[in-house]
């Protein structure tokens, strides 16, 4: 062993000497180009195809794949766009069908055009897909090779169609178009009969299978180029990195300054994120679990900039409320009383997180957009209160014994919070409120599952009696159906809707709120198909008074209590790049939709080198 | 000769029946996970900040791909389609064979890792013997230290040291891509020296985190060896103290093979915290992965790969070591 | 004992001027220790976190105060160690949460050793059926993924005392030991001290424990630390799949939260907050690896010499 250990050590020695000195020294052996590479964050599919149809495509939204419009995020109105593949569009009176032009100059990155050849051959595959039927998509027609007519399917009643076709992607008949048998159209008329002719109706089951045997061809395709219809193409890449350079023949190719990105890989691990940050090594991400402390390290680097950008999402405690005790209102606004929300927000989600003001089911920006002033001021902000939650308890029968509270019915009461590994915010929330309620004296324990795919299936079994949710929802309909909808046992079957009680199994009724409650200065709310009217009214004065209503009635009888808004928290560099957006917040909004958003920024007008 | 092919075979045979066994067991068993996932994907994406719209579409066929036959005809068609070497169709990368995906990752372990193992060893194995034979004095005890340190400290704090102070506050090696995207594979000396420059973090992140396992399993053997008749009686008769050191060392090696030949297995289970740090998606991140979603194809196949991987690996080792170690050969 | 020694003849004694009986074997050990100095430190560090184990928790609350106005503090009078993400002290948080971990600790490398070497011993020296069982049973264990089977087995069973716990990553981590057992019986049973027991007429149970046992407690040892240390970790990864009810007193999830709530590494903020249980789970393992040194030299007298 002796003889053998020399060699050992100057050969290790010998080979880092020489690999380092063979790669020019410099940790970036890439020349250096005239212009620097925009370096950001993307997720890179190891092994994934270049095909944006499959679940992991190596391909980003707003750097190689562009939809027809950017849609401008921010609840108010839904159908606000700003034009991207599509020039100009326009919606028929009774909201039935869009004209879409597309860009006289839209070509691919390969030179060719895009047509309405390419649209339809999309809305083809859209159509195997689902998409088109969750848009309620009807037909489709060419009027020329730039235009495109979309109808909606007869007889249904959707009041966002418009916003369904613009957030449409286009594929390349090129690329895609070969996988489409002849006769595709027929099958898709085919899978669309909705009568009752038995003969009608098998061929109608039989087309579906059809597409859905096609989809499942189309997203195992695996192209051998990136054909782009974006302002970037992928030129290489490996698991790690990935270079995409500019597309000459993007429409908007004038406003993209920056000649080359470069992704690098987002493993599900901030701590990349983070090295990657305070190394100044790359010029734009977000990241969530930071620390106050984190965030003061990296906006100290030279040239960091932390910017914010509001969401809708926001965490909320709910109640299965077909689980005794939670069925009392006292109960629920007991518990509010108790949670001291301030706190919870700073011990879960201190960074990328705001305190929720009033539990409405949305978050503060979107209460304060909906409700007026008087009706802010009508609204309970459930502010910690000891007091007020003692004397709810006592009036539901509750008792307190050595310091703890007993059901009425004289047994210890054991509350028992559901929460989700792997969300380390709920996690430390659930810790936290773990801990006031105890202190309150209530007996609390803190469960774990052991996955989010997990929780959702027992919560939809009606395991979970207390726990968490994501509150979301660009749109009304998005917003409130998040809870009024299948949450609550409101599931839409063949156009109509239809109630499922938590007892029924496999509805998924987790919710449990009463089909109807007496609101205060409103009367009997019947939540399910109020909601459901989101979807389908276009009077913008019906949709605002359903939406109060709706919120008036979540604060009064509270089926959930929002704990935190949640925002981005993210860092730009301008060390070699200038004119970042980050002032403006409603374009940090719409473009906070895409990884990354280099790309519909330099659309949208910002970014250029140094 | 002869005797020793019949053992083989009969070992062979012993060993794809034991493969059968497990993958049988890991079939029944993956598809007892609970959990929706493709629901999960959809609400962490509106997490996220996509609209629910943009979300659906995402995952939109990820259902079309889950079997809905009878669990037993689900299980002949999977032995059916190993018997012809065909390892199914990804349910998470949406009908991409799996063989692929596969390919596309093992270079990552094979390269990485294993490289990563054999390094690991051989620094192990001598900071063991000297911790041994100069146990009673400062240096062996400072190794043994050093090896207790280091093997409690978790692997991914390791690899998260290394990338911070030699990649970030310190950018002497670069980090986040097994090489420079820019340049094209191949048997070139731009590409071989850009793929070793990256591969040193990792590699020492490796060898850190896992010196302590190998130091203080040689010590072990080390010091059961030096407590052998025969090493007493080289010392009664002069023995020269380096070839002593051989004798020692050879005899102390064997115990070790065993757990080399499962650690080699264990490979294909990855160092899970290196390939994801330093973004070697190798079959343990892999593994990961498909187990969140519920990739039932993936999964079999990546477990299938540690299933071959740790029995050919004993096969090889008890084989080897019938032949190396004489003492065993007379016993059956 | 090895009944080796105690046969020898004077001349190859390792006491030159001793008398003729055998050193009782307290005086065996003392006399290693006060050569081993490191085997006192050992033992030391273990005495303390026993101590801490056992009798620490007692000087807190069940319930430890949280003080969200202040997470992640710097040290402090009241705070020697810093607060969590929640506000609680550090040290009250390593003291409480030594208990658990400790003794579920403990047992996994109880377990892990016991059964890897009971079922190595058996199948190394009995061969023929008992051990094409054994081993394949090892093999089994051994290559089956043990991450869903810990998610599956979650399902049905809430291992969370540290007892069941112990059990389980017994159950899952024997193989290993069982192999690397098996391969060095296989060699030691065809040793001439073998042979002469078996001429002897001893049984084989008498010759498995007596004769072949001592020479492979090296192994045993030292498996079994690396077994304590793997559980720390592992109780971790069995912690976030919600086997174990929710502790922020757990060692190994004060670290995990550290690097990836209170971005330990990077600000100097919560350093202490990562250091401390780090801290903690490397002083028991040197601990151990001392202790143990200590020990086999005890029990193993030809090292003795060194």
């Amino acid at each position: 062993m002796r003889g053998f250990r020399v060699p050992a050590f100057v050969l290790a020695a010998a080979i880092i000497g020489v690999t380092y000195l063979g790669s020019t020294g410099r940790v970036d052996a890439r020349p250096v180009a005239a212009t620097h590479p925009y370096v950001t964050i993307g997720i890179i599919a190891q092994g994934a195809p270049i095909n944006w149809y499959n679940t992991q495509p190596l391909q980003w939204a707003g750097l190689d794949v562009s939809y027809l419009g950017i849609v401008k995020l921010g609840v108010s109105n839904p159908l606000a766009f700003y034009p991207s593949l599509a020039k100009s569009w326009k919606t028929s009176k009774n909201g039935r069908s869009v004209t879409v032009t597309l860009q006289p100059n839209a070509r691919w990155s390969n030179g060719k055009q895009i047509t309405s050849n390419d649209l339809i051959s999309s809305a083809a595959i859209s159509f195997a897909s689902g998409g088109a039927q969750s848009i309620f998509l009807g037909s489709v027609k060419a009027l020329n090779s730039k235009t495109v007519v979309y109808k909606m399917a007869p007889g249904a009643k959707y009041n966002l169609f418009t916003r369904g076709v613009l957030e449409q992607v286009v594929t390349p008949k090129s690329v895609f178009g070969h996988l489409l048998p002849k006769d595709i159209w027929t099958t898709i008329k085919a899978s669309q009969y909705a009568g009752t002719d038995p003969t009608l109706v098998q061929k109608q089951k039989d087309a579906v299978t059809t597409l859905q045997a096609l989809y499942k061809k189309i997203q195992a395709y695996a192209p051998a180029k990136d054909v782009s219809s974006g302002p970037y193409v992928l030129k290489s890449y490996n698991s790690g990195e990935a270079i995409l350079v500019k597309n000459k023949y993007f429409y908007a190719a004038s406003k993209i300054h920056i000649p080359e990105v470069i992704l690098r890989n987002y493993n599900n691990d901030n701590q990349q994120i983070w090295n990657y940050l305070l190394g100044g090594q790359v010029y734009q991400a977000t990241s969530g679990g930071m620390s106050s402390s984190l965030v003061h390290r990296i906006a100290q680097v030279p040239n960091n900039h932390e910017y914010l950008v509001p969401s809708t999402a926001s965490a909320q405690l709910i109640w299965n409320e077909s689980v005794s005790p939670y069925n009392k209102l006292a109960v629920r606004q007991a518990l509010a009383y108790l949670i001291n929300r301030k706190l919870v927000q700073k011990v879960g989600e201190p960074v990328s997180g705001t305190y929720n003001h009033w539990p409405t089911n949305a978050v503060d920006s979107n209460t304060k957009a909906y409700l007026s002033k008087a009706q802010l001021k009508q609204l309970n902000p459930y502010n910690p209160s000891p007091k007020a939650a003692a004397s709810l308890l006592t009036k539901a029968g509750f008792k307190q014994s050595g310091g703890h509270w007993m059901l009425p019915n004289g047994q210890p009461w054991t509350v028992t919070l559901t929460t989700v590994n792997g969300f380390n915010d709920w996690v430390e929330a659930a810790a936290e409120i773990k801990s006031e309620l105890s202190q309150a004296g209530i007996t609390t324990e803190v469960q774990l599952s052991p996955s989010y795919a997990q929780y959702l299936t027992d919560l939809a079994a009606g395991k979970v009696s207390f726990g968490f949710w994501i509150g979301t929802g660009t749109t009304p309909y998005g917003m409130m159906g998040r809870l009024y909808a299948v949450p609550d046992g409101y599931n839409l079957e063949g156009g109509k809707l239809l109630y499922f009680p938590p007892t029924a199994s496999g509805k998924g009724n987790w919710l449990g709120f009463p089909q109807s409650v007496n609101v205060k200065g409103y009367g009997k709310v019947a939540v399910g198909p109020l909601t459901n009217k989101l979807n389908v009214l276009t009077d913008k004065k019906k949709i605002r008074t359903i939406m109060q209503t709706l919120m008036i009635t979540t604060n009064q009888k509270l089926p959930e209590l929002t704990l935190w808004n949640y925002e981005q928290v993210g860092f730009v560099n301008d060390k070699y790049f200038t004119d970042y957006p980050t002032k403006n917040v409603k374009l940090m909004w719409t473009c906070s939709g895409y990884y990354p958003p280099i790309g519909c920024w330099q659309e949208l007008g910002y970014v250029r080198p140094r | 000769m002869r005797g020793f092919l019949v053992r083989l075979a009969r070992r062979l045979l012993g060993a794809v029946v034991m493969i059968w066994a497990v993958a049988t067991f890991t079939f029944f068993l993956i598809r007892l996970i609970p959990g929706n996932p493709v629901q999960a994907e959809m609400d962490t994406l509106m997490q996220q900040g996509l609209t629910s719209e943009q979300a659906a579409a995402r995952v939109a066929g990820m259902y079309n791909f889950y079997p809905h036959d009878p669990l037993p005809i689900q299980y002949l068609h999977y032995l059916g389609q190993l018997a012809h070497f065909d390892l199914g169709q990804s349910i998470s990368y949406s009908g991409v064979p799996v063989a692929h995906i596969i390919a596309s990752a093992a270079p990552y372990t094979l390269g990485l890792v294993i490289t990563g193992i054999i390094l690991t060893f051989i620094f192990g194995v001598i900071g063991g013997v000297f911790a041994a034979i100069y146990r009673n004095s400062w240096v062996g005890s400072s190794v043994t230290v050093l090896g207790s340190v280091l093997h409690g400290i978790p692997q991914f704090m390791v690899a998260l040291l290394l990338a911070y102070l030699l990649a970030t506050t310190h950018p002497i090696f670069p980090f986040g891509a097994p090489y420079d995207a820019a340049i094209s594979p191949g048997l070139t000396w731009t590409f071989l020296s850009n793929l070793g420059l990256h591969a040193v973090l990792p590699i020492a992140a490796f060898i850190i985190s896992g010196f302590g396992f190998w130091a203080l399993a040689m010590k072990s053997s080390v010091v059961t060896t030096l407590g052998d008749d025969f090493i007493l009686a080289s010392e009664l008769r002069g023995i020269k103290p380096s070839i002593r050191f051989r004798y020692i060392a050879r005899n102390a090696f064997l115990p070790l093979f065993t757990y080399l030949a499962i650690a080699i297995g264990y490979t294909f289970g990855g160092a899970i915290f290196i390939e994801q740090i330093f973004d070697y998606p190798g079959l343990g991140l892999l593994q990961l992965n498909s187990i969140n979603v519920h990739d039932y194809p993936l999964m079999q196949a990546a477990f299938l790969m540690i299933t071959v991987a740790v029995i050919l690996s004993n096969l090889i080792a008890e084989m080897l070591y019938t032949v190396i170690d004489p003492r065993i050969r007379t016993a059956r | 004992m090895n009944t080796i020694v105690s046969e020898e003849p004077q001349a190859l004694s390792t006491y030159p001027s001793a008398p003729r009986r055998r050193p009782s074997a307290w005086m065996v050990a003392w006399d290693v220790l006060r050569r081993r100095p490191t085997g006192i430190l050992g033992l030391v560090i273990l005495l303390f976190f026993i101590g801490m184990a056992t009798v620490g928790p007692l000087f807190y609350p069940a319930e430890l105060p949280t003080d969200p106005l202040h997470t992640f503090a710097a040290p402090s009078a009241a705070h020697p160690l810093g607060t969590d993400f929640e506000g609680t002290d550090v040290l009250a948080l390593i003291v409480t949460g030594s208990r658990y971990v400790l003794l579920s600790a403990f047992l996994a490398g109880f377990f892990t050793a016991l059964f890897g070497t009971v079922s190595g011993l058996i199948s190394g020296y009995y061969l023929g059926v008992p051990d094409s069982i054994i081993t394949k049973l090892a093999d089994f264990v051994l290559t089956i993924p043990s991450f869903p089977l810990l998610v599956v087995l979650s399902t049905v069973w809430k291992f969370g005392s540290p007892l069941s716990m112990g059990l389980v990553l017994g159950i899952i981590g024997w193989g290993a030991l069982a192999r690397a057992i098996r391969s060095q019986v296989l060699t030691l049973r065809e040793r001439t001290f073998v042979e002469a027991a078996r001429g002897l007429g001893f049984s084989s149970v008498h010759i498995i424990v007596k004769e072949i046992f001592p020479n492979i407690t090296s192994y045993v040892a030292m498996k079994f630390l690396l077994a304590v240390t793997g559980a720390i970790y592992a109780a971790v990864a069995l912690f976030f799949l919600g086997v174990l009810p929710f502790a922020a007193n757990n060692w190994g999830v004060m670290l995990q939260f550290a690097f990836t709530q209170a971005g330990a590494m990077y600000t100097t903020q919560s350093l202490l907050y990562l250091l401390a249980p780090l801290a903690s789970i490397l002083l028991v393992t040197l601990g151990v690896v001392l202790f143990l040194d200590a020990l086999d030299e005890m029990l193993n007298p030809r090292l003795r010499k060194g």
